[in-house]
């Protein structure tokens, strides 16, 4: 099975310090598979925003493959090739991309309050500076202004720090905000292909 | 955020929200049983999750496992006896009845 895997540079896992060998050779789970203990951990597409790095990897995957939440394991796996699209830029590309959508879940969010105004003014903003000054005034004006304003300055905030991970964990959480646990997975799925057509990833292999 | 509580083991996946987790409160309840590798796997799970997305946790974690280490060395090396002279003049204050 091919999947991916984000890894620290230098091809080391990120929780468990390993030291991923070479492409193409093999790496063996030692014991039976254990969700975040043993395993070759891999991500699915749609698993793929929880678990930002420095670097994506594809995996080729051996043996049956344990599907958990967010992640898969299987019992052996075996670097491919690196997704050499996955870059600084373009992690920076897709944090800002994030944070545009959570500045579009805070106007939405004003529109519903009734603060016309307030909505019409953050959606005016042109820059993610602007998102995150505007976001920060309306919050101190506004009484009562809605959660999705904060989180949107926020956003706008990681995205321009490098925080690509957090710019979409906010990004989800905003549309939580606005439309429950349906509108966070349709934010997740929304980053998952995100990264499928920018990264020309595979799907359903 | 997670509102009913740490994560927990034991349901069945349709049970599943997407977005469960641990905040930052609850990692510094969980980091000792996390950094020991003793929590349930969801709950290891989230705990993975939510160290991707906060770099101030990241740092916590490490301190964390830097002090563990540190503590285990004392440990392994057992604590330095104070040198004779300080034992000698404690006892001669003591039997002074100081």
């Amino acid at each position: 099975m091919i999947a991916y895997k984000f890894l620290r540079a230098g091809r080391i896992g990120p929780f468990s310090a390993f030291q991923w060998p070479e492409p193409g050779e093999r790496v063996y789970a030692e014991r039976d598979l254990a969700a975040c203990k043993r395993g070759v951990h891999a991500c699915r597409p749609s698993d793929l925003p929880w678990w930002l790095a420095d670097e994506l990897w594809e995996v080729e995957l051996d043996g049956p493959v344990q599907v958990d939440e967010h992640k898969i394991i299987a019992p052996s796996g075996r670097l491919r090739s690196q997704i050499e699209g996955w870059t600084p830029a373009c992690a920076q590309e897709y944090a800002h991309a994030c944070a545009w959508r959570a500045h579009e879940r805070a106007v939405q969010a004003l529109t519903r309050a009734g603060h016309q105004h307030g909505a019409q003014q953050l959606a005016a903003c042109a820059t993610l500076h602007d998102v995150q000054a505007v976001a920060r005034r309306l919050a101190e004006d506004i009484p009562g202004t809605p959660i999705s304003v904060r989180i949107a300055g926020d956003g706008a905030l990681c995205a321009l720090t490098g925080a690509p991970a957090a710019s979409a964990y906010i990004a989800a959480h905003a549309a939580k905000r606005l439309d429950g646990t349906a509108g966070y997975a349709a934010e997740r799925a929304w980053q998952s292909h995100w990264l499928v057509e920018r990264l020309g990833l595979r799907v359903g292999h | 955020m997670h509102k009913s509580g740490l994560p927990h083991d034991g349901h069945s996946a349709g049970e599943i929200d997407p977005s469960d987790e641990v905040t930052c409160q609850q990692l510094v309840e969980l980091v000792t049983d996390y950094v020991e590798g003793a929590l349930q796997p969801r709950t290891m799970n989230h705990v993975e999750e939510h160290l991707v997305v906060c770099d101030f946790c990241v740092t916590y974690v490490e301190q964390m496992r830097a002090t563990i280490a540190t503590l285990q060395g004392l440990e392994k090396h057992g604590s330095p006896e104070p040198p004779a002279s300080a034992l000698a003049a404690l006892q001669a204050r003591r039997a002074a009845g100081a």
